[in-house]
């Protein structure tokens, strides 16, 4: 009987898991995402595509503040700048797809950087202050942008193609959001077993101690900023090109809210509690959306969107009142029990 | 023997006839032997659900009173409406949805203009027939998107030939023009018809002040105007800020015209400006909902109390004269079709629409190929604070 969770050596140390059925497991979850565009139709696969667009930019959040501590309501501005730096790059320079991608990331993570300055200062709220005002001031270049940004038209993007051959959302792209979404979670969780990512928990735990233990705070919160806005900015990418239509109106400030109810939801600091609050808030969503929609077939269908909004916002202070470690939190409980089982320690 | 071998062979010939049919006489999707799927993308919530509520209650005004008709060719309506909250994103998803789940034939309702702007590579891809009557953009017909019809004046149009009629019916030749406008495509839109219409008449522009979109407070912006000695204002707010706007010009206690683009023809306006907003003039393209005399508002007035609660009926506004009209329209294209019902059909049969009269609450309506807009012709209304309500201060006017 599995008591305990030793490590013998630092090989098992290192890897990122020693367990058979989570590797089992994770392959056969990326092997069904893999196979829904066969099985689902196109709408819900346009669901979990949009699911994994946005776990790849709630993982970027996590990096910065579920792991490093730095509250950021920024991350709308950097999911703009992605999005946006994709969107001018093809529609200027003509760049490949992923090259694009790229672009978004890049553009974002250099924005992180300037971001990221005050941090070196700001804590807490006062950080999370600056970052929103980061988000706000990026709203108004993009709709002062002329015709760069396409101001407050909007800007197109053109369908995705890769080596000369066109993607259609539900179809071709998804599965190069699944690949992106992989590597990912692949980086994100190799980071955080890392030096890198000791010193960004070293950091969230105490700054002055990680100080005093010789962790450089200017070097490792720009870093911090860096890579979770280069994830953001890589989701803003890919959903420049998944919506082919690039408008301020879908970059507020709720966005950077929604994205941080997700990381709370799921567990702060967890890369697996990222991608269960990302599940979470947007199976709710959609869930909510599909039981009132299908309700508001009548005449009630006016009052039916506005209680499913009450619905929503009351089941994430639900479980936020009676759930605080969040998802992971809940699943480490489960797991604790049925390993120790019939002991409860 | 034969004849039997001659009968199956004919049983079969006659079955591969049937299957290579099959393909051209299958209905395309939303179209059922006993009733037709139309889909709407309107927002629900927050402060923009005061253009998809409304217009939502008259589309299922329409619904209830086609199908009590005993429906199109005995199909019945049925309407899924899709929710968007005003986010492009979200409308993306939302047409998605009613393309991919919901099966519809046809859109009716397509939330505001980004929000169609970032639909279109859907309902392009899809040869959805849709028809847009909340929020008309030159981007949506120019150039011409074939499946998308768009009914009403684009802010520029409405303007531009209100402000021309002001100038010539009130003799407003002297006056000292000035704009307040919204930095952002809608303003720059109101600007537009501003800037044509003085043009057109060899006027200049006094001032012309832009603020800020989402700006709360207008006294530096109005103080400007009164300086520059304006009596004419073209107020380019939405609700609120239109509303703030009038609030001050009554503080400093100047006495101007003052014109606002239809957005401000919702009675919150004049709600939230009091006695500010006594005579302020709208540009729209459709009588207030009030103007029950008119044949087809007062004709959607009655089937609304025939088949909504009061309070619903207190939600309706100008929004849901468009959307009547849209569903109208909607209704002789599917009717022209017959039983025989194809997107095609419907797009050819809306293209071919003349004179399409909605019995007085818009202007009638005529596309053409490559024609995607129509009802174009603007209406000149007055706020009067007394009633709480808008009056028609002009016939339809001119669009040229």
């Amino acid at each position: 009987m599995r008591s305990g969770n030793f490590k013998q050596d630092y090989r098992q140390l290192l890897s990122l898991t020693d367990s058979v059925p989570v590797i089992v497991w994770s392959i056969l979850l990326v092997l069904a995402f893999a196979l829904a565009p066969l099985l689902l139709s196109k709408y819900y696969v346009s669901l979990l595509l949009l699911l994994m667009i946005t776990a790849v930019g709630v993982l970027g959040l996590n990096l910065l503040t579920g792991s490093t501590g730095l509250i950021s309501l920024g991350h709308s501005g950097f999911l703009a700048v992605g999005a946006y730096a994709a969107g001018i790059v093809v529609n200027k320079l003509g760049w490949p797809m992923p090259l694009c991608i790229l672009a978004g990331g890049v553009c974002a993570a250099l924005a992180g950087l300037v971001v990221g300055v005050p941090s070196l200062r700001l804590k807490g709220l006062y950080l999370a202050i600056t970052t929103m005002a980061f988000a706000v001031i990026i709203n108004h270049l993009i709709l002062n942008g002329g015709s760069l940004t396409g101001g407050s038209e909007g800007l197109s993007v053109p369908q995705p193609t890769l080596f000369g051959v066109t993607l259609a959302a539900e179809r071709g792209y998804y599965f190069v959001v699944l690949a992106v979404l992989v590597l990912a979670v692949f980086v994100a969780l190799n980071l955080l077993r890392s030096r890198v990512g000791r010193a960004f928990m070293a950091i969230r735990e105490h700054d002055i101690a990680a100080r005093a233990m010789g962790v450089d705070l200017m070097r490792w919160k720009l870093l911090a900023f860096m890579v979770s806005a280069f994830y953001t900015g890589v989701a803003g990418g890919l959903l420049a090109y998944y919506t082919r239509y690039l408008n301020v109106d879908s970059f507020s400030l709720l966005v950077s809210i929604e994205a941080l109810s997700m990381l709370i939801v799921g567990g702060l600091g967890s890369v697996a509690g990222a991608l269960l609050g990302t599940a979470f808030i947007f199976g709710l969503n959609e869930g909510l959306g599909l039981f009132f929609g299908a309700l508001g077939s009548g005449m009630l269908s006016t009052a039916a969107f506005e209680i499913k909004g009450i619905v929503y916002g009351l089941a994430i202070v639900l479980f936020l009142r009676f759930e605080p470690d969040g998802l992971i939190g809940r699943w480490r409980d489960i797991k604790h029990y049925w390993t120790h089982w019939p002991f409860r320690f | 023997m034969r004849q039997t071998s001659h009968r199956i062979r004919a049983l079969l010939g006659l079955g591969l006839l049937g299957a290579l049919a099959a393909p051209a006489l299958a209905a395309d999707p939303g179209v059922f032997d006993d009733r037709i799927v139309i889909g709407s993308v309107l927002p629900q919530t927050g402060p923009p659900s005061l253009i998809g509520k409304a217009a939502v209650i008259a589309l299922r005004v329409w619904e209830k009173d086609v199908n009590a008709r005993g429906g199109i060719h005995g199909r019945k309506i049925d309407l899924r409406v899709e929710e968007d909250a005003y986010v492009p994103q979200r409308s993306v998803q939302a047409v998605k949805k009613l393309i991919d789940v919901d099966k519809v034939f046809a859109l009716l309702g397509t939330s505001g203009s980004s929000h169609l702007l970032a639909m279109m590579p859907t309902i392009e891809e899809n040869q959805i027939p849709a028809i847009n009557f909340a929020a008309v953009a030159g981007a949506h017909f120019n150039p011409p998107h074939k499946t998308v019809f768009n009914i009403g004046a684009t802010y520029c149009q409405e303007i531009n030939g209100v402000l021309k009629h002001l100038i010539t019916a009130r003799k407003l030749q002297g006056a000292k023009f000035a704009i307040i406008y919204q930095d952002d495509d809608y303003g720059a839109d109101v600007k537009c018809g501003y800037d044509m219409a003085l043009k057109s008449m060899g006027l200049k522009s006094t001032i012309e002040v832009p603020f800020k979109r989402g700006a709360k407070d207008f006294s530096a912006e109005v103080l400007a105007v009164q300086r520059a000695g304006a009596t004419f204002v073209l107020t380019g707010g939405i609700i609120s800020e239109t509303a703030t706007m009038l609030k001050e010009i009554q503080k400093n206690g100047m006495n101007v015209v003052r014109l606002a683009p239809h957005p401000s023809h919702l009675a919150p306006v004049i709600a939230l400006a009091g006695s500010a907003a006594e005579g302020l003039l709208v540009a729209d393209y459709v009588p207030p909902i009030t103007d029950t005399d008119t044949q087809g508002i007062g004709r959607l007035n009655a089937l609304a109390y025939k088949y909504l609660s009061a309070d619903d009926v207190k939600a309706m506004n100008r929004y849901s004269l468009t959307g009547i009209v849209a569903a109208q329209l909607m209704e002789s294209a599917l009717t022209a079709c017959g039983r025989a019902l194809t997107r095609a059909c419907v797009v050819q049969k809306l293209e071919q629409t003349k004179n399409f009269t909605s019995d007085g609450i818009m202007a009638p309506l005529t596309f053409g190929p490559n024609i995607r807009q129509s009802g174009t012709r603007p209406i000149l209304l007055k706020a009067n604070t007394a009633t709480g309500k808008f009056e028609r201060a002009s016939d339809f006017l001119s669009d040229k």
